[in-house]
């Protein structure tokens, strides 16, 4: 008995230990992250492998022989037992909790100059594919984060670059987001980099990363924002020092004024009065961010903008918050990168106000 | 001994009449539900061409037929001053005139002040509240109220008491009716729940085939989620508590009868809400309906789902107050706190619990509601409102609300597991205040709901500390029922296997609720499949599990059958299976950083394979619980016929006979030692004047 809770606790505890169930760490925070997952799992595993084997057991060794109608040896009650029971898991979840609140605090960067260490790490403990942390740069690198429905816009007040699409950082270095909202809580989350952060408005929380690897990743929004949440991504790269050094000066020099840098946007004015559009075909060119100022005249009825790949309307390209007139609303939407000719229309009034959406 | 909470079906086939006739009438029956349905088809199709919608909408135009036509089945079947005679029918169509009253004068009134007639969301919600209020007055539930309030003499009888089916219909202050009343209820929202469920999986096999619109998986899950939970969960444990708290304490009925029935009669409106919600628009919140979003997000469907989770809290409330009283006040002699089934101690922490916390939901839903209908800011940063505030009253009701949720399930299985292994429970004591335990430490952690959320960054850290010290008491009951278990002469029969299998979900529950406590941990799960998974787990081992063992326990007291033990052998197997092809694959999702909540992602294969995966879950619970269907209705006309006590428990309601009498004991118990003292020489749970209490004799 003890030998099978042994091996099935041992077993399972060193599973966890070892397989890398969180993929892809792309971030100092991350490895705080995940040597402390591997350390909870494998105490969940020792817990749910004692548990189970008993019951297990009791199940299949403990039955009653048929036509025994008897009872069991009425075994109530032991007070060393159930001490033992509360006790040890008290001392261990308030040790998890000190830790915990150790890992937050480096996360935080409360302690400014120390270095980051994980826990198995500095147990001494190999666990083989872990990386080593890195240690904290001199300075942190601000930018300002906001969210609205269903776009990010990055900003980087030191390198004087007012809107960017893209986030770029360079590797190794702190960042430090400040995150705002302008509409309703979104959340800012890549999950290569671990911690996400929400996005409220009229707060501006803050959240620190340090990127360790270089590559495209995304920023996924991690707070249900309506109908455009699934898709509001931002794409991100990390890359050396001397490629963000040159995407600073580009963006820059292409910007001259505080809007984005030409070309990336368009702004398209439709309204729908009448129970109809006033325009039957809107053009754009590929990929760029569509800006639709969108004026619902119609007064009680609601109305919508939604892009479709074709009148069939089963593959939604955007699909835009449905006002009742009248009203003002702006919708954002990166246009495909293909082009082609799509289907646009009304999803309250799908067969009367439809139009064309080309993509140059 | 006469008994009248029969089983509803008893007296159905003498008010038929005869074979032959009973043919004829039911094909004719049928005939006019077709044409009832078709009309009701057409009158809905009218309805939305007027409003300016277009003529064919599924959903509306689908169910309204399927409603007329039944209500015509109905009609045509049982005769239609029959049908109106039940109290339920009455308020239902009244509430229906009343609904529509009221949104006839709302846009009456609008017009008059200058304003559109036509605005969804004050003419709807005025209209849901004066449906309500005609509902409840033509019910009959509050008649009693008005007289003491007039001053007449109320009655303590019905003028003609009602017998057999119709009772479950009507307004009955018995609490054995009631507590049936509720439950069937809950089950019955149970199916539609699953299936919502079951459409947004499938949908997520592969977004891009349009099973969906995608703009509508949002709201199905949102309102799967209210649904359950309000709708299912609480009408459920209610019906449990009503039904079997007296009875486990030696008590005739609950505290107060009449306000019993009237917390009943506020769920069905409540789960009709829930459910219109849908055809309102739904809502894309989220159940968490958090603001701005909540407050802003245009389709009238969110206020649906704040009344409507109004209502069910009014009743819960209520019925806390009853049961809190019931249990402080009305126990049998000799029945001292460390007498009572854990049931009993489960019971009172809940209710406790909803008692108190309620409130705060109802207030934050209130907020919500005056700002979409009153432009109030009281989360609009621009008028001086803190988006936060609604966070922080939402969740310090919604955490002890998950208590609420399985507190009362793991006292099932504190109760239910003693009897199937002819032990006493282990650590009865630690068991019994591990509940109190459990709703003390939960009403402080409730912000770990929140750690993302932008609240000041160091109040994290106290919640992680309270959260993880809530772990403890779990803890100590899932030990305890290990221990319980060890040495013991277990009897392998379908309420032990679905208890087995819920000590392991929620085992799994608890354990990966862990790293969700520890804040960096949660800062990347927050949001994912892992939050998802875990609380099914705790939803699966905590509510459903035991609730089914509950059923098989339970069902032979209060219908006087056993139910079938190898349909239920099956349907375990089944629904363990399908559970944890649901759960785990979602925590695999989760860490794999899959977020919740949306309707599509990047085609990684094994993203889609987990997702395959759990709608093959999803489906073996649904047949599951189709066989629990059909078994309740075969064994409630075939079963086995049940003798007091067919699983020689010791508890006091096995003391009666199955179905108890009206009033419950001929003569109060007095009760000399705990329950389940199974193998104690000499103990005895409860006697009734000289006569010893039966041993448990298998019969």
């Amino acid at each position: 008995m003890c030998l099978t809770l042994a091996v099935v606790s041992g077993g399972l505890a060193y599973l966890f230990l070892t397989v890398d169930l969180i993929p892809n760490p792309g971030s100092a925070e991350r490895i705080l992250i995940d040597d402390f997952m591997r350390i909870l799992l494998a105490i969940a595993g020792v817990v749910f492998g004692i548990v189970v084997t008993i019951l297990s057991y009791s199940l299949l060794f403990f039955r009653r022989r048929p036509g025994d109608e008897s009872d069991a040896r009425p075994t109530s009650g032991n007070s060393f037992l159930e001490l033992t029971w509360t006790i040890i898991p008290l001392v261990v979840v308030v040790i998890l909790s000190f830790q915990g609140d150790e890992i937050l605090d480096q996360m935080m960067a409360k302690r400014p100059g120390r270095g980051m260490t994980s826990t198995v790490y500095s147990l001494g403990v190999f666990v083989p594919g872990m990386l080593s942390p890195a240690d904290t740069s001199a300075r942190e690198l601000p930018i300002d984060v906001t969210a609205s429905r269903f776009i990010w816009r990055f900003a980087y007040p030191e390198q004087g670059i007012d809107s960017a699409y893209t986030l770029v950082v360079p590797v190794d270095h702190r960042v430090v987001f400040r995150i705002q909202s302008q509409d309703v809580i979104h959340s800012f989350w890549v999950q290569q980099w671990g911690p996400k952060q929400d996005a409220v408005p009229g707060l501006s929380p803050v959240l620190r990363i340090t990127p360790t690897k270089t590559g495209q990743y995304a920023v996924e929004c991690s707070q249900l924002c309506g109908f455009g949440h699934t898709n509001m991504t931002a794409p991100v790269r990390v890359v050396s020092n001397e490629e963000f050094e040159e995407w600073v000066e580009e963006q820059r020099s292409a910007a001259g004024t505080p809007s984005p840098p030409a070309g990336s946007h368009v702004m398209i004015d439709l309204a729908a009065s009448n129970m109809a559009f006033d325009t039957r075909v809107i053009t754009v060119p590929a990929g760029v961010m569509v800006m639709i100022s969108f004026d619902n005249r119609d007064k009680g009825v609601p109305h919508n903008f939604a892009v479709y790949e074709s009148p069939a309307a089963q593959k939604q390209i955007f699909v835009g918050r449905i006002i009742t007139g009248p009203q003002r609303i702006s919708y954002s939407f990166m246009a495909p990168t293909r082009p082609g000719t799509y289907f646009f229309r009304c999803d309250v009034h799908p067969t009367t106000m439809t139009g064309t959406f080309v993509v140059k | 001994m006469k008994t009248v909470a029969d089983s509803p079906r008893a007296n159905r086939e003498t008010s038929e009449g005869s074979a032959e006739e009973g043919n004829l009438s039911r094909k004719l029956s049928i005939l006019i539900a077709v044409c009832g349905g078709i009309a009701g088809g057409g009158i809905t199709m009218l309805i939305r061409l007027g409003l300016g919608l277009h003529f064919w909408g599924t959903g509306p135009v689908l169910v309204v037929a399927v409603l007329t036509g039944f209500f015509a089945y109905l009609s045509a079947s049982l005769g239609l001053r029959v049908l109106l005679s039940l109290d339920s029918v009455r308020g239902m169509l009244t509430g229906l005139g009343g609904a529509a009253a009221g949104m006839c004068a709302t846009s009456l009134l609008r017009r008059a002040s200058g304003l559109p007639a036509w605005d969804a969301d004050p003419v709807l919600t005025i209209g849901m509240l004066t449906g309500v209020a005609c509902y409840l007055v033509s019910l009959g539930v509050l008649n009693d109220w008005w007289r003491w309030a007039t001053g007449a003499p109320a009655r303590e009888e019905r003028r003609r008491p009602i017998r057999g089916w119709r009772r479950y219909f009507n307004v009955d202050t018995s609490h054995k009716v009631i507590g049936i009343q509720y439950f069937v209820t809950g089950l019955c929202f149970l199916p539609f729940g699953v299936l919502l469920q079951l459409i947004g999986r499938t949908h997520m096999i592969d977004p891009h085939l349009g099973i969906l619109p995608s703009a509508a998986y949002e709201s199905i899950i949102s309102d799967h989620g209210i649904l359950m939970m309000f709708v299912v969960v609480l009408p459920v444990f209610s019906g449990l508590m009503n039904y079997f708290v007296p009875l486990l304490i030696g008590a005739r009925d609950v505290a107060f009868p009449r306000l019993n029935a009237f917390s009943f009669w506020l769920t069905p409106p409540a789960g009709l809400l829930v459910v219109l919600s849908l055809m309102a628009g739904g809502f894309d919140t989220g159940w968490t309906a958090y603001p701005p979003l909540s407050a802003s997000f245009e389709n009238p469907g969110m206020d649906f789902i704040l009344v409507g989770v109004y209502l069910a809290g009014g009743s819960s409330i209520l019925t806390a107050i009853n049961i809190l009283t019931t249990v402080f006040k009305m126990r049998a002699p000799g029945m001292s706190f460390f007498r009572m089934p854990v049931f009993i101690w489960s019971s009172i922490a809940t209710v406790g619990l909803s008692l108190v916390f309620t409130p705060f939901i109802a207030m934050a839903f209130l907020m919500v509601l005056s700002e979409r209908l009153l432009g109030m800011g009281f989360f609009n940063p621009s008028m001086g409102g803190q988006v936060l505030l609604y966070q922080f009253l939402f969740w310090f009701y919604s955490h002890p609300a998950v208590y609420i949720f399985v507190l009362i399930g793991l006292g099932l299985i504190s109760d239910i597991l003693p009897v199937f292994s002819r032990k006493p429970l282990f650590g009865y004591k630690g068991v019994a205040i591990a509940n109190p335990a459990i709703a003390i430490g939960g009403t402080v952690v409730f912000a770990h709901h929140m750690f993302a959320a932008g609240m000041p960054a160091w109040l994290r850290v106290p919640f992680m500390v309270t959260t993880l010290l809530v772990a403890v008491p779990t803890g100590v009951k899932v030990f305890a029922w290990t221990a319980t278990t060890w040495m013991a002469k277990m009897r392998l029969q379908t309420p032990l296997l679905f208890v087995f299998s819920a000590v392991i979900l929620f085992l799994v529950g608890g354990l990966t609720g862990v790293p969700l406590g520890i804040v960096p941990i949660d800062l990347y799960l927050h949001d994912t499949y892992w939050v998802v998974g875990h609380f099914h787990a705790m939803f699966f081992g905590g509510f459903l599990m035991t609730v089914i063992a509950a059923i098989y326990y339970w069902f032979p007291k209060v219908s006087g059958r056993m139910l079938s033990e190898r349909i239920g052998k099956w349907q375990w197997l089944l629904m363990t299976v399908g559970m944890f092809l649901l759960v785990v694959p979602m925590l695999g999702l989760g860490l794999e950083g899959m977020r919740r909540r949306i309707n599509d992602y990047e085609f990684a294969m094994h993203f889609q394979a987990l997702h395959a995966a759990t709608a093959v879950g999803g489906l073996m619970v649904f047949a599951g619980l189709v066989l629990l269907g059909r078994n309740i209705v075969m064994s409630l006309k075939r079963g086995p016929v049940a003798g007091d006590n067919p699983w020689g428990a010791r508890t006091l309601e096995w003391m009666v006979s199955s179905p108890p009498p009206e009033h419950n004991f001929d003569e109060i118990p007095e009760v000399l030692d705990r329950p389940h003292m199974h193998g104690v020489a000499g103990s005895v749970h409860a006697r009734v004047g000289s006569k010893q209490a039966s041993q448990g004799e298998q019969e």
